[in-house]
């Protein structure tokens, strides 16, 4: 059963299970997925001669993992499978860029959740109750576990496009968490960067100080809503 | 959550609907009124009747009457 449930995540999960520097996990990560094993199922696969071979024990040791074999490790994935799930009523007539405020929200709320506790996304559901009373929904994979608000807005607005008609609510799940955020490596741009990094620090301190709803930000949703609490929304300020 | 969101407020009105003080500040002038309707088609459709005010203070506010429940709200638009 372990096995199966372990079969669909990303290998990446594997990089803080094997007991190795970060650098030499990652690079065993790396590649694999260069030869093309980019899910645990893949990898459970391989005869151990094979892995053996061709990335000697720490091989192994994945090997043994992605097969279930390790039920603390198993077990660690059980938990961490818990689903996050946000959704948003849409005013009528929600469409383009009012649809992606929603959605933008929708990201900020499954962010801020609590019960993420810093963990990354793996992958994500996006779906939408319709008018017709008909329900849609799509799969979203990352590529790799993220917890960048960024990231996920951008691979998930160009499947509103996707979205048959128009929806009366929006809704936002977790396809499985992965490891904390703060053990991802991210990618970094000079300048900007260290202004995130201050900027993190003020807004992790602020949140230390205050509690987590202290700071929120302003999101537009339907600014020419006659209705006036549809026409901005406050949302937790996103992690930086 | 939301901002702008209603919020209950003590309004007394006249016996056309029209608010006569609202906290006890008596009414000045109805400066402007409308009425907002949505999601008719909806379990929990929503009929507000809104009243831009000038109070006798100088202060202008914006209220309405829910038509659901009958109830008076402040908000800010």
């Amino acid at each position: 059963m372990g096995a199966t449930f372990l079969s669909e995540l990303p290998v990446a999960v594997l990089a803080e299970h094997l007991g190795l520097p970060r650098r030499e996990a990652g690079n065993l990560v790396e590649a694999l997925r260069r030869l093309g094993i980019d899910t645990l199922g893949a990898l459970a696969a391989l005869s151990p001669s094979r892995v053996a071979d061709r990335f000697g024990p720490p091989g192994l040791r994945a090997l043994r993992l992605a097969r279930g074999e390790d039920d603390l490790l198993v077990c660690r994935f059980h938990v961490a499978r818990e689903e996050l799930s946000e959704e948003i009523e849409l005013p009528e007539g929600t469409a383009g860029s009012s649809l992606e405020c929603a959605l933008e929200l929708l990201v900020d709320r499954l962010l801020a959740a609590p019960r993420r506790k810093s963990r990354t996304l793996l992958g994500l559901r996006l779906g939408a109750l319709l008018n017709d009373g008909e329900s849609w929904s799509v799969e979203q994979g990352l590529g790799r576990p993220t917890a960048s608000a960024r990231v996920l807005r951008t691979v998930l607005v160009p499947r509103l496009e996707d979205l048959p008609g128009p929806a009366v609510t929006l809704w936002l799940r977790s396809v499985g968490l992965g490891p904390r955020a703060a053990e991802q490596m991210e990618l970094s741009v000079p300048g900007e960067e260290s202004r995130r990094r201050l900027l993190g620090a003020a807004v992790r301190e602020v949140r230390a100080t205050q509690g987590a709803a202290a700071l929120l930000k302003v999101l537009p949703v339907d600014s020419a809503s006659r209705v006036p609490e549809r026409r901005a929304m406050l949302t937790p300020f996103p992690d930086l | 959550m939301s901002l702008y969101e209603p919020r209950r407020a003590a309004v007394r009105a006249g016996p056309g609907g029209e608010p006569c003080a609202v906290a006890g500040i008596a009414v000045e002038a109805v400066r402007e009124e409308w009425l907002v309707e949505d999601r008719w088609w909806a379990p929990r459709p929503l009929r507000r009747h809104y009243f831009e005010l000038a109070l006798v203070d100088g202060r202008n506010v914006t209220v309405f009457r829910s038509a659901a429940s009958g109830c008076w709200y402040r908000q800010r638009a």
